[in-house]
């Protein structure tokens, strides 16, 4: 049982850094493809922005499971034939941009509309405006449901293993398979997650304090 | 003397809603003009049209004999939210126009900022964010960030209205110092007294019609309008009650 | 569309599992997710560590250790129940967040004012904070019942024939994955749709 618990530790260890590495390319892609989206959402008039809306809809409409199967398994048919890892982070950074481009759609919503006719009066053009008010004003608004996102996108790595992306669960589950040891391999799966997220909240709590502090000043 | 800002037959519609119907009005340099009436008479939908925010369906907004559009630099606007921008000190609040549109050097807008924010009474607070700010504090660097601009006409759109009662005197006394020195301006208030301590003619708006522009004397006189008297006679009952009256 | 006509039956059929095992597991969330709520509102370390674990380890593992770990311990239960269960035990942190959310939201006057008129506690529970606390829920608990649709595809994977796992049945027996898990995903998007038409339909 010790040997199951090391082995299966030193496997995590092996799986981290290609764990991580989905993760925070995934929410960099999903964050700035979001952040486009819903940009286009908001600004674009509805005859236009209509085909991106349906898209965003079907993909948080449907498991990231099923999203997977039907870009990994279905994709070759037509002639997109990716590597796991690749599948991987496309399928990753595509369900993370339709849920981003939500939360930047509501922020830019959000964005109290006197303040942009203060910015019009002054003489403010319309990309100064975005910049300078829009931006800053909405990325206090969204930084909690961004965080938020991020923390569900490390648990969706997990669904990865599925396509056999050589990343945490599916090296430590290898373990499992080989020692049958499969309750202790799976322990060890569930704490490592469990301090990944607790890690990133925390870490994310103190940003939005600091930002907060110096809001008030 | 030419008027500043002329309103010639300026009418609004919204849907089969007539909002303004044939507004005119000539504004000289350095009038204040209070602008008063029931609540959904339309001023500030008025002053929204006069500054551009609202689209007009018919008519002329006029300042300086050119059509003014927002942001032209030719109308400042305080509106009753302040709507200061959060992420900012209000020294950038101020600054910022000075820089990006007037394209002025960071230690120029600096300074010019400065000066509007003294002159608003507010010369030691430049470094703190709205949030740090009281909602009269907050007026006034609006009041201020507008000023800096140096428009030719001022509009105030119920400037006090979203303050507590003990924080509208400082604000009014910042607007009434402004009309003493010259500065053009239309004013939508419902403070009755300083209205007609303020203003050099006042218009009375009901349904989107102007039903008396006369000197406050005037208006305020009792020798005016039936349905003006009704509104003053109203309003006066709310914050002026006496036994006998 | 030969495809289609073979494939939707099996595939209906199947939803009908995901469908109860989606609604037993919100139900659970929702049941358990009461105490839960308590608890957490007590700073109770139980509910505290309750809420952090379910919301901070991925569905996947959770419904691993239900699956492996349990019968290590001598627990044997059918796979179906244990991936039911775990579904609803994963929605109740997630609805204790919501019932919070839902009971901050009554404001504190209207209780006041409710309590001068003379209403007891219960009935100020019941004809007060319930309906209000209730309907401010609302929106949360339904999208988190189509969060609940679209994880328990994730059963599939400890061998219980619901949506996905027919999905992949079908698709390697006709060597068809693409129509095979697109079909799939327009069920799914179809039932998340009727949710939320529900969640609209109805005004409170
Ligand atoms: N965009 C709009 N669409 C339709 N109706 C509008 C619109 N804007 C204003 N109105 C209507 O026009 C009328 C005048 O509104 P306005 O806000 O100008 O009144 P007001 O005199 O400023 O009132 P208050 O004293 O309450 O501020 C109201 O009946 C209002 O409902
Ligand atoms: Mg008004």
């Amino acid at each position: 049982m010790i040997q199951a618990l090391n082995d299966s530790l030193i496997a995590a260890a092996q799986g981290l850094p290609m764990t991580l590495a989905l993760w925070l390319g995934g929410v960099a892609i999903g964050i700035v493809a979001g952040f486009l989206i819903g940009a286009v959402r908001f600004f674009a008039p509805l005859a236009l922005t209509w085909p991106l809306a349906a898209l965003v809809e079907a993909v948080r409409g449907t498991p990231f499971l099923v999203q997977c199967f039907l870009l990994y398994f279905g994709g070759p048919f037509i002639g997109i034939d990716l590597s796991p890892v690749v599948a991987g982070l496309v399928a990753l950074s595509a369900y993370g941009a339709a849920y981003f481009s939500e939360v930047f759609r509501a922020g830019f919503m959000a964005v109290p509309k006197g303040q942009l006719e203060a910015a019009r009066m002054l003489g403010l053009s319309r990309p100064q405006t975005v910049l300078r008010i829009m931006l800053p004003v909405m990325a206090l608004a969204v930084l909690p449901s961004l965080v938020n996102l991020a923390v569900i996108l490390i648990k969706e790595t997990a669904v990865l293993s599925i396509i056999t992306v050589p990343e945490l669960t599916f090296r430590v589950q290898g373990v499992g398979s080989a020692t049958f040891a499969f309750a202790e391999t799976t322990l060890v799966l569930a704490l490592v997650y469990w301090a990944l997220t607790e890690a990133t909240s925390w870490a994310a709590r103190g940003l939005e304090r600091r930002i907060e502090r110096r809001m008030a000043a | 003397m030419n008027p500043v800002l002329q309103v010639r037959a300026l009418e609004r519609r919204v849907g089969d809603v007539e909002i303004l119907r044939r507004i005119s009005l000539d504004v000289m340099p350095g009038e204040a003009i209070g602008v008063i009436g029931p609540s959904g008479s339309g001023k500030s939908s008025l002053l929204r049209c006069i500054a551009g925010l609202d689209p007009i369906s018919g008519g002329d907004v006029l300042v300086e004999g050119r059509t003014a559009k927002p942001g032209d630099g030719a109308i400042g606007m305080v509106f009753q939210q302040f709507n200061l921008w959060p992420h900012l000190t209000a020294r950038d609040n101020v600054a910022l126009a000075l820089k990006v549109v007037r394209g002025m050097p960071a230690k120029d807008a600096d300074a010019k900022a400065e000066a509007a924010l003294t002159k608003v009474g507010l010369g030691a607070l430049g470094a703190r964010k709205p949030a740090a700010l009281s909602g009269g504090q907050q007026q006034r660097v609006a009041i201020a960030r507008t000023l800096a601009m140096e428009p030719r006409v001022l509009l105030f759109d119920e400037p006090t209205a979203a303050l507590d009662p003990e924080l509208t005197t400082e604000v009014l006394d910042v607007i009434r110092t402004l009309a003493a020195s010259g500065v053009t301006m239309l004013v939508v208030s419902h403070e009755m007294g300083f209205v007609a301590s303020l203003s050099t003619r006042v218009v009375f708006l009901d349904h989107g019609v102007v039903v008396q522009a006369a000197p406050p004397g005037e208006v305020f006189g009792g020798g005016g309008e039936p349905r003006v008297k009704t509104f003053l006679k109203t309003y006066l009952e709310r914050v002026a009650w006496t036994k006998d009256a | 569309m030969d495809f289609i006509a073979e494939a939707l039956p099996p595939m209906l059929w199947a939803a009908g599992n995901t469908v109860w095992i989606s609604a037993v597991g919100i139900a659970l969330g929702l049941v358990l997710g009461v105490p839960i709520a308590v608890g957490c509102e007590a700073r109770r370390a139980w509910a505290l560590t309750y809420v952090s674990f379910f919301r901070g380890v991925p569905l996947l593992i959770q419904l691993m250790l239900a699956y492996y770990a349990l019968p290590f311990l001598g627990i044997d239960l059918p796979a179906w129940f244990a991936a039911t269960a775990t579904l609803g035990l994963c929605c109740a942190a997630y609805m204790a967040e919501i019932i919070r959310g839902g009971f901050a939201l009554v404001q504190k006057g209207g209780l006041e004012a409710a309590r001068l008129l003379g209403l007891t506690p219960r009935q100020i529970l019941l004809r007060i904070r319930l309906p209000i606390a209730l309907q401010a829920m609302r929106p949360a608990v339904i999208n988190e019942a189509i969060l609940i649709v679209k994880a328990s595809s994730l059963i599939s994977v400890v061998g219980i024939l619901e949506l996905t796992r027919s999905a992949q049945a079908i698709a390697s027996s006709t060597f068809e994955p693409l129509p095979a898990y697109a079909l799939c995903g327009a069920i799914y998007l179809a039932m998340n749709l009727l949710l939320m038409m529900f969640a609209r339909g109805r005004p409170a």
